[in-house]
């Protein structure tokens, strides 16, 4: 019974009473936060790249970082307009 | 590269599927050696250089460790071995890290006693993290020597376990026999601390970004650069707000580094338990870097001869050891009267409490006795922090100013020593309940709280950074 209960929670130190679970679940955390990160701090990103050594792949790095900052600061209805245009049929 | 930035997040998401990856494909010793190189590749952000000193101690101490294991059953060839591997990792430390300090503190001598003779003055660059790595490879011979390791490792282990990138230049301070026993086989993926490892890291990302660096920037720093120019007030602050600081910064890291290392399915010892807390000198001891502590016990304080050898051996024992860990903080007087401080303070509570009995005191008591600890070590902290002896004595004088009002202290940092003071005595088991709650919420939620937690951060950190206090260690 001692060795189920080894086995089922942490035993030693700060994981002392804690659940283990699959590396995996660290994958999917990270996906998830990293996205949330793209999505609201794309300024961070920016100023990564600025700090970069300048070199032609940083540079690429950075105007990629410049384009998707700028995609972010579009407000939602602008987003709509937009694509309601690209989806609108041409004029005949 | 430092662990809360954009360049160590895109390292670790290359190191941490690739490290996975090959255990999963069975490659165990490919998989330690991705690993190594990750770590070299980390230290080589600081200097490629000093790369090869790193590299040097490993081979150093894997090579002691062979002598040792050869030496078997022949105890003076044993002790011959460890002498020379110990004088040589102490030789490196003493020449990079004290080198410098020591010629100029022995010119001055010979100048004042008018003796022509000079030690030539060297430009030693500091090595990253050489007193922990140092530290480090003294734990795999000693605890050989000892028979605490069974047998001497192979040099892909002990390079992994010196070089190992989460505690390779601010600790803990990890020991061999706890360890190396962790690589005899693969770390298993179905059986890893995920939530104490992101709870680890947001929380010291956390105590980093906004409360260390807070404090560093708008209160500390201005209070220590010229401590003349402020009153009691901000004096006052600044010593409890170095207090949280020099805290929430080596802690945070100690943190990270656990919660990284918990990642990859790897195990270190706790470093701090909520220090401030402590009712004793030998108490805060017990809960502040608590590697640098045991190891000092352990490889120091009871080869000495400890508490064995009669009551003046003790306190001679117990300063000199604390007098080392002061200078092992740096080349530099403060540090030594830092360590003869508290060295001194910690032979005066062996006086004190001598045949007292070890009944449970009551609260108002162990109140008074937490309120006392707290201020001696805040005291000590003004002799660390402060640039020499005479701008401590500047502070400790300024503390008597009250004539100055305030220009320093704002409610918001007011709230952060509040804060940094307040989560020292929060329940002992708050990761477990929290590793409850983590259990309990889908894993893409947990990314979605990982990710806001880090927006908040971002928001509350402010622009300004302040360095890892421990990496000039």
């Amino acid at each position: 019974m001692s060795e189920q209960a080894d086995e089922a929670v942490g035993t030693k130190d700060l994981e002392k009473g804690m659940r283990p679970s699959r590396a995996s679940a660290f994958a999917t955390i990270a996906v998830n936060a990293i996205l949330l990160l793209l999505l609201f701090n794309s300024g961070g990103l920016v100023r990564w790249t600025q700090q970069l050594p300048s070199s032609p792949v940083t540079a690429w790095l950075a105007e990629r970082a410049a384009d998707w900052d700028r995609l972010m600061h579009v407000s939602p209805p602008e987003m709509f307009e937009q694509l309601k245009k690209r989806l609108q049929p041409g004029e005949p | 590269m430092i662990f809360p930035t954009l360049n160590f997040l895109l390292f670790y998401m290359v190191v941490w599927p690739t490290a996975w990856g090959l255990v999963l494909a069975g490659r165990h010793n490919l998989h330690k050696l991705a690993i190594i190189a990750a770590s070299y590749v980390f230290y080589a952000f600081w200097s490629w250089k000093l790369m090869l000193l790193l590299l040097g101690s490993v081979l150093l101490n894997w090579a002691t460790g062979r002598l040792i294991g050869l030496a078997a059953g022949r105890r003076v060839l044993k002790r011959l071995a460890l002498i020379l591997g110990l004088a040589v990792n102490l030789s490196l430390l003493g020449f990079f890290k004290y080198y410098s300090w020591f010629s100029e503190e022995l010119n001055a001598l010979l100048v004042r006693l008018e003796v022509g003779r000079e030690l030539p003055l060297l430009e030693i660059v500091l090595p990253i993290g050489i007193s922990f790595y140092t530290f480090q490879g003294i734990s795999y011979v000693v605890d050989l020597y000892r028979g605490d390791l069974d047998r001497p490792r192979p040099l892909i282990d002990v390079m992994f376990f010196i070089s190992f990138f989460p505690h390779l230049v601010a600790g803990p301070i990890v020991r061999a026999a706890s360890f190396l026993p962790q690589l005899e086989k693969p770390p298993d993926p179905g059986r890893v601390f995920v939530g104490l490892g992101v709870m680890l890291i947001l929380w010291g990302v956390f105590k980093k970004a906004v409360v260390a660096n807070w404090l560093a920037v708008s209160l500390v720093d201005k209070a220590f650069l010229d401590p003349g120019a402020y009153g009691t007030l901000d004096l006052l602050a600044a010593t409890y707000g170095y207090a949280v600081q020099i805290y929430c910064d080596f802690s945070a890291y100690s943190d990270i580094a656990i919660g990284v290392a918990a990642l990859l399915g790897y195990r270190f010892q706790r470093n701090f338990n909520q220090p401030y807390r402590a009712e004793s000198l030998a108490d805060f001891w017990r809960r502040w870097h608590m590697s640098l502590s045991s190891w000092l016990r352990d490889y120091l304080y009871i080869p000495l001869g400890g508490s064995r050898r009669g009551r003046l051996r003790t306190y001679v024992n117990l300063m000199l050891t604390v007098a080392l860990g002061g200078i092992w903080h740096g080349a530099a007087w403060k540090f030594v009267i830092w360590g003869a401080l508290h060295g001194g303070m910690l032979a005066l509570e062996r006086i004190v409490s001598r045949g007292a009995a070890a009944a449970a005191r009551p609260p108002w008591r162990r109140a008074l006795a937490i309120l006392f600890t707290f201020h001696f070590v805040c005291l000590c902290w003004i002799v660390f922090r402060a640039e020499s002896a005479t701008r401590a004595l500047e502070f400790l004088t300024g503390l008597a100013n009250w004539t100055q009002p305030a220009a320093l202290l704002s409610p918001f940092l007011a709230a952060l020593i509040a804060f940094g003071l307040v989560i020292q005595f929060t329940p002992g088991d708050m990761l477990e309940r929290l590793d409850r709650i983590y259990q309990r919420i889908p894993t893409w939620a947990v990314g979605v709280l990982a990710g806001l937690a880090l927006l908040v951060i971002d928001i509350l950190g402010g622009d300004s950074s302040a360095p890892f206090i421990y990496f000039q260690f």
